[in-house]
């Protein structure tokens, strides 16, 4: 194996697939061994990626821009029509897992077939077992018949099973998206955990945030081709396509600073230029966020419907956040100004947008002491018993 | 005549059975074995003209079997039911309508059902088109219809007819905030022609907006009967201790107490939360909350702290304190002390909250509790880690002309 080889886990090249639709005489001719003819469909175009090991790649597409058939193909479930997938260690595919089993089966049945397909040893069984119902939660219910159970039930066997194994490459569709909050966040627990012990894997799905949260590197897929590929923050701001308002009415000036200061536990005061051109009821919105790609994506503050003004001029916003709760560190600024709802069904109109998600946000840096929390509450704390 | 219904001892039973052979024996073995399933047991009660009764309770707790039963769709297994005057139902809003017709045809359709002549429809039909504010789709069929649109067209018929006992299960979640309030106004003027209305709803607020007497119902009692702020005051608070008792049994492994070594315990870790403030496990942000800590450890002990963690349930460690344990030594020589936030910024997740005693770096006892954050009012399109305040005032500084 060369030095090239082991950095990558897995590596597909110059990947397509398609599939013909109309069927006329197809199972004949798949019979005779002929061309397949007919309307085709190309699910995949000239996909070719490598992930590295130890790390997950993250795919990001709307239903039916191929991202299931690409996992399939890379997992070996579907051949490719052209091109080579490479893998180096052993692959659980973390997709349509409801589907392999048989319903009939109870989550232990399912659970000890699954573990022997994948080649567990007999003496680990029992204590990959426990711990699958121990993650799972599904206590006496991992004894009952999998079609008892419900898709939320189901989806936390399926992934307590497919984890429970240290696998060298994981293909996740979606998965973590199931359960309750709690679970999801056992979810990440132990992809986080699995990924440090030296993991790598493949993520396809539409929610960007998931793909913030695991990934450092990530592809857009459309139509069966990878549209962009880079850091997952590019990548989001790709994908989402938000598109840019002209700012006709309302806009952010172009002379607001581009990086903001502040500091952590004191009042904070940030000073942006708005400009209103056309009378309109205009109000601002404001999020706070940490984007640390691969490691995690938090709102840590957001407020809505701040009412600005109505007239045309040119206005100084003084935004103050009393006792800045925020830990040090570097954060986005983002800033919406819209037309106010004066009730909830009214139309949303977007007058002028500074977000890290189509590229233009503002930065703030949050000065002071390094803090373990993550935030800094205000608090007030006294002996038990004395009045304030 | 005025209307009026009165409820003597009413009860539904619900045989269960029809499940064959293994399945008997497995998974509905529990059922089996307690027996019929009673979805309405003993039920007395009178509703006199002009109230507008509301319903509410979890689900399963026999609330649209009482309803059904008054409305005549099935008939109590025992005790009787009297009803003057002529009952109109809207079970699920939209099920009468046929698809293939109009709204229009509809209209007229259900008014000969409802006994009225074509002259007697023509009168209110433009009002009922007026009301349903459904535009060119009137003449449309209404299988083209959303589900929003079929609830307001339902609504507008029935309570255009002119109905003596109106029951509604549920109708009001349907269509926008605009058609609810027209709704409500509309519910309330029947009402005062001296008719019943009976609504079963799951929108607290709807309940207190519409009605003027409200029915909690459990496991087919009537749990309380009363004003709809007493009731819904009391049911809400009932659902939450539910949902703490359950929060509590989900994260019963994450809770603990230890000591580690002689002389050092945490004794109690209570959270308050509210006006005057409750011992709980489900906190509202932004109210007035207080965290009270007693503990033991020994005394003279200079080095020793008291450290309090609040860690969300993903692992994101928010609060990180450690306070000098003889600070808040007490008079009997035990530590106790408050920490007060006011109001509570967490945003709405599930949280581990910590307590340790330590001597230097020496942990020597611990004590773990669980507790969830909600917000009634959370902002749109997110879900912060903090619900804290950011103001913005905007200074007019230059006119327009100088801008461009």
């Amino acid at each position: 194996m060369s030095e090239r080889q082991q950095d990558v886990a897995l590596r597909c090249v110059h990947v397509e697939k398609s599939y013909p639709v109309q069927n006329e005489l197809r199972v004949w001719r798949m019979l005779f061994g002929a061309e397949a003819r007919g309307k085709m469909i190309h699910a995949l175009r000239d996909i070719s990626m490598s992930i590295p090991r130890g790390k997950i790649v993250g795919i990001l597409g709307k239903n039916g821009a191929g991202k299931s058939t690409l996992l399939r193909v890379l997992g070996g479930v579907y051949q490719p029509t052209r091109g080579r997938v490479e893998a180096h260690g052993q692959i659980a595919g973390l997709f349509e897992l409801g589907g392999m089993g048989n319903p009939h089966l109870t989550g232990r049945e399912y659970a000890t077939r699954y573990l022997r397909v994948m080649g567990a040893q007999q003496k680990d069984i029992p204590i990959l077992l426990e711990d699958i119902q121990e993650f799972s939660e599904l206590e006496e219910a991992f004894d009952h018949r999998v079609r008892t159970y419900s898709s939320g039930m189901g989806a936390r066997l399926y992934f307590s099973t497919a984890t429970a194994l240290q696998n060298e490459i994981y293909l996740i569709d979606e998965l973590l998206s199931v359960g309750d909050e709690h679970f999801q966040a056992k979810c990440w627990q132990r992809m986080r955990q699995r990924l440090l012990n030296g993991a790598s894997g493949v993520l396809v799905t539409h929610d960007w945030t998931a793909v913030l949260k695991l990934c450092e590197q990530a592809h857009v897929i459309e139509q069966g081709r990878f549209v962009f590929s880079g850091p997952s923050d590019q990548v989001v701001v790709s994908y989402l396509k938000i598109r840019v308002p002209e700012a006709t009415v309302a806009r952010l000036s172009s002379c607001n600073l581009q990086s903001h200061v502040v500091h952590s536990g004191q009042d904070a005061n940030i000073l942006i230029w708005v400009d209103i051109l056309e009378p309109a009821p205009v109000d601002l919105a404001i999020s706070i966020e940490t984007l640390r790609i691969g490691i995690g994506w938090e709102i840590v503050l957001l407020v809505n419907d701040i009412a600005l003004a109505e007239q045309p001029g040119k206005y100084a916003v003084n935004v103050s956040i009393s006792d800045l709760p925020l830990a040090s560190g570097e954060y986005s600024l983002n800033l919406f100004l819209s037309r106010r709802k004066f009730a909830p069904q009214d139309a949303t109109v977007i007058y002028d947008i500074r977000s890290w998600t189509i590229g233009n946000g503002y930065s703030l840096q949050v000065k002071g002491a390094v803090t373990s929390a993550s935030a800094k509450l205000p608090y007030a704390v006294r002996r038990l018993g004395v009045e304030a | 005549m005025d209307s009026r219904i009165t409820l003597h001892e009413v009860s539904k039973i619900f045989p269960v059975g029809g499940m064959s052979g293994q399945e008997l024996f497995s998974t509905a073995a529990q059922t089996a074995s307690t027996g019929d399933k009673i979805a309405v047991a003993r039920v007395s009660l009178t509703i006199q003209h002009g109230e507008r009764l509301g319903i509410i309770g979890r689900n399963g707790a026999g609330k649209s079997t009482l309803l059904h039963m008054i409305a005549g769709l099935s008939s109590p297994t025992s005790g009787s039911i009297e009803i003057n005057g002529k009952v109109t139902s809207v079970m699920t809003l939209g099920v009468g309508l046929r698809d293939d017709l109009s709204g229009r045809e509809n209209i007229y359709v259900d008014g000969e059902i409802q006994g009225k002549t074509r002259h007697e429809v023509e009168q209110v039909i433009n009002q009922i088109i007026a009301f349903a504010d459904l535009g060119e789709f009137i003449d449309f069929p209404v299988r083209t219809y959303s589900t929003g649109m079929k609830g307001r067209l339902a609504f507008s018929m029935i309570s255009h007819i002119d109905p003596e006992i109106l029951i509604i299960d549920e109708a009001l979640s349907v269509g926008d905030a605009t058609f609810s309030a027209k709704a409500t106004t509309r519910i309330k003027e029947i009402c005062a022609r001296g008719k019943i209305v009976i609504i079963v709803s799951h929108g607290m607020q709807s309940v207190k907006d519409i009605c003027n007497r409200c029915l909690w119902m459990e496991n087919g009692h009537v749990v309380m009967d009363g004003s709809p702020e007493a009731v819904t005051k009391a049911y809400i608070d009932s659902v939450r201790a539910a949902d703490e008792a359950q929060l509590m049994e989900k994260f019963r492994n994450f809770i603990g107490v230890r000591s580690m070594q002689d002389g050092w315990a945490v004794k109690q870790v209570e959270i308050f939360n509210g006006e005057p403030g409750e011992q709980r496990f489900l906190l509202e942000a932004g109210q007035p909350t207080r965290l009270e800590v007693r503990a033991v450890t020994p005394v003279g002990e200079t080095d020793s702290g008291v450290h309090v963690r609040i860690t969300r349930l993903d692992d994101l460690l928010i609060f990180d304190e450690c306070f000098p344990a003889e600070a808040f030594r007490l008079c009997d020589q035990s530590i106790g002390l408050e920490i007060e936030m006011t109001p509570l910024v967490l945003g709405s997740a599930i949280y581990r909250l910590d307590v340790s005693l330590e001597a230097g770096a020496t942990v020597c006892a611990e004590s773990s509790s669980i507790f969830e954050v909600f917000a009634f009012n959370p902002p749109r399109g997110g879900k912060p880690m903090l619900l804290y305040p950011i103001t913005a005032l905007a200074i007019p500084t230059d006119s327009l002309d100088e801008v461009r």
